[in-house]
């Protein structure tokens, strides 16, 4: 077995892994006859493995050059699902939250064992006379960009099974507030000007950039009028 | 009266490799040091020695401070130092025969050198005490920021988590300056209203906002972004002047795209041969910047010329001059326009002076020596600001960042990052999770679950997803912030077993071992009701910081 980077551990963990490996007198050892001593205990045809739990552990942060020894021992490689049914729902910018979503294998059971069915997302605007409007998802989605039509109200998100007939509500998100800027509104007013050079003055490079597409947005109408 | 209102971003993600006798990614530590920090800590106390006044703002962030207060990565740095002068004087000799290119050497290695003087006796090694000092004589005022510099309004449905990275900013700000920050700066001006709420909680008076979250606020700004605004509970909020920063930030109108500039992509680790270089690089030949550029940026061409410092320098001086008349002309403008002397909010990152733009510094300096000559403009802190002009608009400022597209498109992009903020926000659920169920532990589950906490906030840092964004060191940005993940879900799947994994604790305690005052019950979410520690913190007191 070839131990790949193990000298790029340090002094310290050499030994402590010379110490799980029930190396006699490794404490008097220098770092190259650490090494070595380590070398041939892992050489193939010679393996004595103090506990072969170990071995296995050690042998995953010294020749893995994958997980490297920037990982710690134990760590499990990040799930795909967290196995909650949850939804969550984040701003990303004036137009659209971006959402991303789970369920449980115990739901996910549940539901199929009540018969064929549909996964959606609702999305609901509040203080809406809107009406809700559904996605399709499938089972391999996990996550959206939502879009937020309407500057000023408040969207969420339901994550919803649909059977025949009946829909069931698995998890909802937390609101998203899409931001309504006074200006978007009363642009005429930044058409004195005055008001130019206060309000959008700072917000213009010398070049004519803008900080944003937003404030873009809003100089093209002043300027449109 | 034009108020010029200067706030330095200092900050770099914790990067600390004991298990490495050399890391490539520490380097940005070292770089930032030698490029940046010293030589503006340099300029800074030579202003002071003429008795020129100046007002500037810091931000060092807890991160930085952790690691510049660390023993190994400061030895570290050292030896960084001394394998640079040891490259000068090998190039200053390579060189022999072109005078001009060999006076750039010589002029690196005196750079050096004055760095090592500055760093072994004016600083005695402890960079902060350097900033510390400046601002105990008045010309600096030094604020926090969050813990691991996270991008907050990914995390608004966490207030626990907010909270806990806000805390630990005030903290360790209280702990490395043994006093109250008053100011806070925002990581990316990443804000969402109600973020105040929890500002405050902590004593902090004030924060540096992006230039459109004023302007794009519900209600109506009055002054725009030449004076603070006022959130509904108290909280100050200057927004950046994108006219003037943009002078310098813009990358193809600003200063340090000038072609008389020092070319910062052509450096002698990338363009001599790896014989020569081998020493000065990483294993197995992975190259990488020594500081050793000898080109101006010349223009859009791989033909560059020789670099002329005094000519770079003449136009620093030039474009020192240009940014004061484009105050003076401002002020001008608005005239009768405000009811009041305007303040000019100009926020950047530090690294940009002497690192990413090598004339920075010395730009810097002809600014304040300009403004110190000036009847009509002077430099002023947002605290002193405040002393002067309390009264501001009551208006809560819009959802916004300084990032590209002006809102949270860098940290939530679906083609490279979005993927972070499924775990991260699972991390801090578990971490609260563990905090409730498991409260106030004591001995090997109470540094087990106080590492879940650090390795949460770890996790939560803007810099990596930013870095993935920007495919900039990719790889080690995914391994950072999966093992952050990776590590909180270990000690998560643990306690729900009743085990500690204690070989994990030791190797995670001593790589992550950044804020050692830390405590995991403050992700209980019963720790928003009590009063913030920072008031109880025993300011004064002789202690191992």
């Amino acid at each position: 077995m070839n131990l790949v980077n193990i000298d790029r551990l340090s002094d310290a963990e050499i030994k402590y892994i010379a110490k799980q490996e029930n190396l006699e007198g490794y404490e008097d050892l220098s770092r190259e006859e650490l090494i070595e001593a380590l070398e041939e205990i892992y050489d193939e045809g010679d393996v004595k493995p103090a506990n072969e739990h170990n071995t296995a552990k050690f042998l995953k942060t010294i020749v893995n050059t994958d997980s490297d020894v920037l990982q710690f021992p134990g760590v499990e490689p990040l799930p795909k699902n967290y196995n909650v049914t949850e939804i969550h729902c984040i701003l990303r910018d004036y137009n659209w939250a971006y959402c991303f979503w789970s369920i449980s294998e115990l739901d996910m059971k549940k539901l199929e064992s009540e018969g064929p069915f549909r996964l959606g997302l609702k999305a609901y605007v509040t203080d809406s006379s809107e009406k809700p409007y559904l996605i399709d998802i499938t089972k391999n989605d996990s996550s959206w960009s939502i879009e937020l039509p309407w500057p000023g109200k408040g969207y969420y998100l339901k994550l919803i099974a649909q059977f025949s007939g009946k829909e069931r509500i698995l998890a909802q998100s937390e609101t998203v507030i899409s931001p309504d800027p006074y200006f978007q509104k009363h642009s005429t007013e930044l058409r004195n000007p005055d008001t130019w050079d206060v309000l959008v003055s700072p917000l213009l490079s010398n070049g004519g950039e803008t900080v944003c597409t937003i404030t873009e947005e809003i100089i093209k109408n002043v300027r449109s009028l | 009266m034009n108020h010029v209102n200067f706030i330095f971003n200092a900050h770099l993600p914790f990067v600390r490799h004991p298990e490495y006798p050399k890391f490539l990614e520490e380097d940005w530590l070292y770089e930032a040091i030698n490029e940046s920090y010293l030589p503006l800590l340099r300029m800074m106390f030579k202003l002071k020695e003429e008795r020129i006044k100046f007002s500037l703002t810091f931000s060092i962030s807890p991160t930085l401070c952790s690691m510049l207060q660390d023993s190994l990565l400061m030895e570290r740095f050292e030896s960084y130092l001394n394998s640079r002068l040891e490259l000068g004087n090998k190039e200053i000799d390579r060189l022999s025969s072109d005078d001009e290119a060999r006076k750039l050497a010589e002029n690196y290695v005196a750079n050096l050198n004055a760095n090592v003087d500055f760093y072994t006796n004016i600083c005695n090694r402890n960079i902060l005490s350097a900033f510390n000092l400046l601002e105990n004589e008045g010309f600096l005022e030094i604020i926090t920021t969050t813990a691991t510099h996270s991008y907050l309004p990914l995390y608004k449905d966490f207030p626990v988590a907010v909270n806990s990275q806000i805390e630990i900013g005030a903290l360790m700000h209280s702990r490395v300056f043994d006093k109250q920050s008053e100011g806070f700066w925002l990581p990316e001006c990443g804000y969402y209203p109600g973020l105040e709420e929890l500002l405050v909680r902590h004593n902090i008076k004030w924060t540096s906002l992006s230039s459109q979250s004023l302007f794009q606020s519900n209600e109506k700004v009055i002054r725009g972004n030449y004076a603070p605004v006022k959130c509904p509970n108290g909280l100050y909020c200057f927004a950046r002047d994108y006219n003037l920063t943009s002078l310098i930030w813009s990358s193809s109108e600003g200063y340090p795209a000038d072609p008389d500039y020092r070319e910062f992509y052509r450096d002698i680790g990338y363009d001599l041969d790896i014989e020569y270089i081998r020493p000065y690089i990483h294993e197995p030949d992975v190259r990488v910047f020594t500081g050793f550029k000898y080109w101006a940026i010349t223009g859009k061409t791989a033909e560059k010329v020789l670099y002329n410092p005094e000519k770079a320098d003449n136009k620093a001086k030039l474009h020192a001059k240009h940014f004061i008349k484009q105050i003076i002309n401002t002020g001008k403008k608005l005239q009768n326009k405000i009811d009041r002397d305007p303040i000019y909010t100009l926020s950047f990152d530090a690294e940009l002076f002497g690192h990413w733009w090598y004339e920075g510094v010395s730009w810097l300096e002809y600014v304040i020596r300009e403004i110190n000559d000036s009847q009509s403009i002077c430099l002023i802190t947002p605290t002193d600001y405040l002393d002067k002009y309390p009264d501001a608009q009551t208006l809560t400022p819009a959802f916004s960042s300084w990032g590209e597209g002006g809102y949270s498109q860098v940290w939530l992009d679906n083609s490279t990052n979005a993927w972070i903020a499924v775990h991260t926000i699972r991390s801090v659920q578990r971490m609260t999770e563990l905090a409730c169920r498991f409260p106030n532990q004591s001995s090997l589950k109470y540094r087990f679950l106080t590492q879940a906490a650090r390795e949460t906030l770890l996790a939560m840092a803007s810099d990596w997803p930013f870095i993935i964004h920007n495919k900039t060191s990719e790889e080690y940005a995914i391994k950072r912030i999966t093992g952050h993940i990776q590590n909180v879900n270990l000690v998560y799947d643990n306690m729900c077993k009743n085990a500690v994994n204690t070989e994990w604790l030791v190797k995670a305690e001593k790589r992550n071992n950044i804020f050692p005052f830390i405590d995991y019950n403050m992700f209980h979410p019963s720790h928003l009701e009590e009063p913030s520690p920072i008031y109880t913190y025993n300011y004064g007191e002789d202690k191992a910081k």
